[in-house]
């Protein structure tokens, strides 16, 4: 007997991941619901919340914090027990938490797909560098990014354009702010390979998206749209005729003959239940959300990996007094300028690589108050705020962290939202692997200080990067990892996951460009299916 | 009520100090609006210093009293200005501790002790694009989120635009 749907696939969170494989499936003529815990909240109004509050250090302060879908950062939710305080940046909107993100969108390199074959480390990948490079072409052209085509990315092949493309950026890259330019110089060439940080921040217009106005403000939100975030696919997905249905929260998975999913209900702030069915099922609710919601329904979990292997770019940064004094970090890009020294080699034998990179926000209220704070006034402090304001540069690393299955999510029953939902419990230590590599980076710190005539002020303790790899992890075997190559569940083979949390080997560049890709791809294996 | 009303009220009982037991709420204002100028060596005006004065007091109730005794103590020194106050004699624990809450209202736009990675703290709104920082500074780096400087001007040396 023929079976009625009410959708072809359900997908599960509009952020950037989400919405590109809905907005994907929408266009090949599927029917698509996409389901959306949080509400839509217009520009302006985001905005508006950011310049009337005085928590610009909270970057998810402007976004809606609802009892039933809360940001990462209402008391409670996440609850840590590990040596490490995971506090990642999430938030639950239409467009998901590329509203407040750097934009920053790399490529992994062909070696970082083969972390065990090559150093003994880690996991390899179930595919390859060439497997994805189509798919982080069309990625690229849809998220509308500015790159460079002529450089090399790995710190490993000088004077050559490396990883391969296979069409060059959308967006050339622009010229290095003034502060990256006299780190560039002052750092060298001869021993530093530096590249510019490919970005959704545009300096020029894309489909519909202005030029960079320099506003500062891409991690916190920004003003005129240039800066990409999913809510863009999310319209794009509603205009090619997705259903999409916003403060539904997906808590409901129900499994069928054949161990085939049959239904996902959601429920309404008012705690009303729907139940949809659908020939195929899409998990995008990002990493956390996506295993909370898998482990309170038993699925996909046979392997017991769901919510482990946790990785991210847990990192150090430097305070650096610059010598030069016309350096004034806040002027347009928050980050651009990256060094790849320690991005690949035989090295990751033994320690992590690094990603460094200079980080460009304005950092001038935060020095005013450690200048009020010892007790300047007047003429004084004035001086103190302008001086420390035209040299201060933050420079920081993101370290590669290994898959341990010790490092974990689960659901926390002990916390509860307004629907009756629980929270988050993370369990993380930092493993050995990133500590080695820390030294060789701060190592890197006291050259480039002195390269540069300038003092470190500060060198900062381990801090998280918003990066969540690993809790949905890829892999080439049943046993050991949640999804195919394809994204698609072990156990159910019409369930799949879009996420950064499928990533097996966390590299050190910014994963979303990636897991945009693998959505892309899962949704072209799902349209020949359906 | 107006913020003034706001700060005398809140201010309960201990407000009427010394020269100030007069105690109308348009003389707490006109002292906020004296005091922000004292301890910054800036003209302030009367809406931001009513806005430093009502957030901080929030946080501290014993604010317009303390800013009370911080005037006596300016008066009967005969000190005119920041830079005379930072080094007089006497000026130390509640005193310098009063003008610096009042001085990071005004200089950082907030007031109250910011808890990273959490959305509830005591931290109160005074203003944005009026911080004295931001004054001091923008003639360098835009406002965040107010740039009118046109694509590309970050490859520029920093300079007043
Ligand atoms: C400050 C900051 C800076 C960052 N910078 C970068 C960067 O430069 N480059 C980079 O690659 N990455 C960056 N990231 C990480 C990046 O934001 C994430 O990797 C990315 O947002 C993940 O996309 P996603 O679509 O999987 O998840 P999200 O964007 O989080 O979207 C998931 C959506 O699912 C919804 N949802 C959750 N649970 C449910 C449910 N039960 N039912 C229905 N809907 C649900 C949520 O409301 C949300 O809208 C940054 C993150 C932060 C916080």
């Amino acid at each position: 007997m023929a079976q009625d749907f009410d959708a072809d696939v359900i997908v599960v969170g509009s952020g950037a991941v989400g919405s590109n494989a809905a907005y994907e499936l929408a266009r090949q003529g599927k029917s698509v619901i996409l389901l959306e815990a949080g509400p839509s909240v217009p520009r302006w109004k985001i905005l508006m919340n950011f310049r009337n509050s005085g928590r610009h250090y909270d970057h998810n302060d402007p976004y809606p914090n609802n009892p039933w879908a809360p940001t990462s950062y209402q008391p409670g939710y996440l609850q840590n027990t590990g040596s490490f305080e995971m506090m990642p940046g999430m938030l639950k909107l239409v467009g998901g938490t590329t509203w407040h993100w750097g934009g920053a969108t790399w490529r992994y390199i062909p070696n970082d797909f083969k972390l065990n074959s090559l150093y003994g480390k880690g996991r390899d990948w179930p595919i390859g560098y060439d497997d994805l490079e189509p798919y982080y072409t069309r990625a690229e052209y849809q998220l509308g990014i500015s790159g460079g085509d002529g450089e090399d990315q790995s710190g490993t092949h000088k004077g050559q354009a490396y990883p391969r493309r296979s069409k060059p950026y959308p967006i050339n890259a622009e010229k290095f702010t003034y502060n990256a330019q006299k780190m560039h110089d002052a750092l060298g060439t001869q021993d530093y390979a530096m590249c510019t940080e490919p970005t959704v921040r545009i300096h020029k217009p894309w489909d519909g998206r202005p030029a960079c106005e320099g506003n500062n403000n891409c991690d916190q939100v920004c003003p005129i749209g240039t800066l990409y975030n999913g809510s863009i696919h999310a319209d794009k997905a509603v205009r090619a005729g997705a259903r999409l249905i916003t403060e539904a929260v997906v808590t409901r998975i129900e499994v069928g003959d054949g161990k085939k999913v049959r239904s996902v209900s959601y429920m309404t702030p008012e705690g009303k239940e729907t139940k949809l069915t659908a020939k195929v099922f899409v998990l995008a609710a990002h990493s956390f959300e996506t295993a909370k919601l898998m482990m309170m329904n038993e699925v996909g979990n046979s392997s017991d990996m769901v919510g482990r292997n946790l990785m991210d770019h847990i990192g150090i940064g430097m305070d650096l007094m610059a010598g030069e004094d016309a350096m004034w970090s806040g002027r347009g890009p928050v980050q651009q300028l990256t060094i790849m020294n320690w991005r690949d080699g035989d090295f990751r034998k033994e320690h992590s690589a690094n990603k460094t990179a200079l980080a460009n926000g304005n950092p001038q209220i935060s020095l005013a108050e450690a200048a009020i704070n010892e007790g300047l006034m007047g003429k004084e402090l004035d001086a103190r705020i302008m001086r420390d304001s035209a040299r201060y540069q933050f420079v920081y690393s993101f370290l590669e962290m290994l898959p341990s299955p010790a490092n974990r999510i689960q659901p926390n029953p002990a916390w509860k939202d307004s629907l009756g939902n629980p929270g988050i419990k993370i369990h993380f230590d930092v493993d050995d692997y990133v500590k080695a590599g820390a030294v060789v980076a701060r190592e890197m710190y006291q050259d480039m200080a002195k390269r540069m005539g300038g003092t470190i002020a500060k060198i900062h303790g381990f801090e998280n990067h918003d990066h969540l790899m690993g809790t949905l992890i890829m892999g080439a075997d049943a046993k050991d990892s949640v999804v195919n190559h394809e994204g698609r569940s072990w156990d159910h083979d019409n369930l799949f996951v879009a996420s950064v949390g499928v990533i097996p080997a966390a590299g050190v560049v910014n994963p979303t460009l990636t897991a945009v890709a693998l959505a892309i791809r899962s949704a072209d294996v799902i349209a020949k299916e359906v | 009520m107006g913020t003034a009303a706001v700060v005398a009220v809140a201010s309960g009982p201990v407000l009427p100090v010394g020269a100030h037991a007069a105690g109308a709420a348009a003389t707490d204002v006109a002292d906020l609006q004296k005091m922000a100028h004292l301890v910054t060596g800036k003209q302030v005006d009367q809406a931001l210093a009513e806005r430093a004065g009502s957030a901080i007091t929030e946080n501290h109730p014993g604010f317009p009293a303390a800013l009370a005794k911080l005037q006596d103590f300016a008066a009967s020194n005969n000190i005119t200005d920041v830079e005379m106050l930072k080094d007089a004699p006497g000026f130390e624990g509640d005193l310098k501790d009063t003008a610096k809450l009042l001085i990071g209202a005004l200089y950082l736009g907030y007031s109250g002790t910011p808890k990273a990675l959490s959305s509830v703290d005591d931290v109160k709104f005074v203003t944005y694009t009026q911080a004295l920082t931001f004054q001091l500074t923008h003639p360098y780096t835009p406002i965040p989120s107010y740039s009118r400087w046109g694509t590309g001007y970050w490859a520029e040396r920093p300079g007043r635009i």
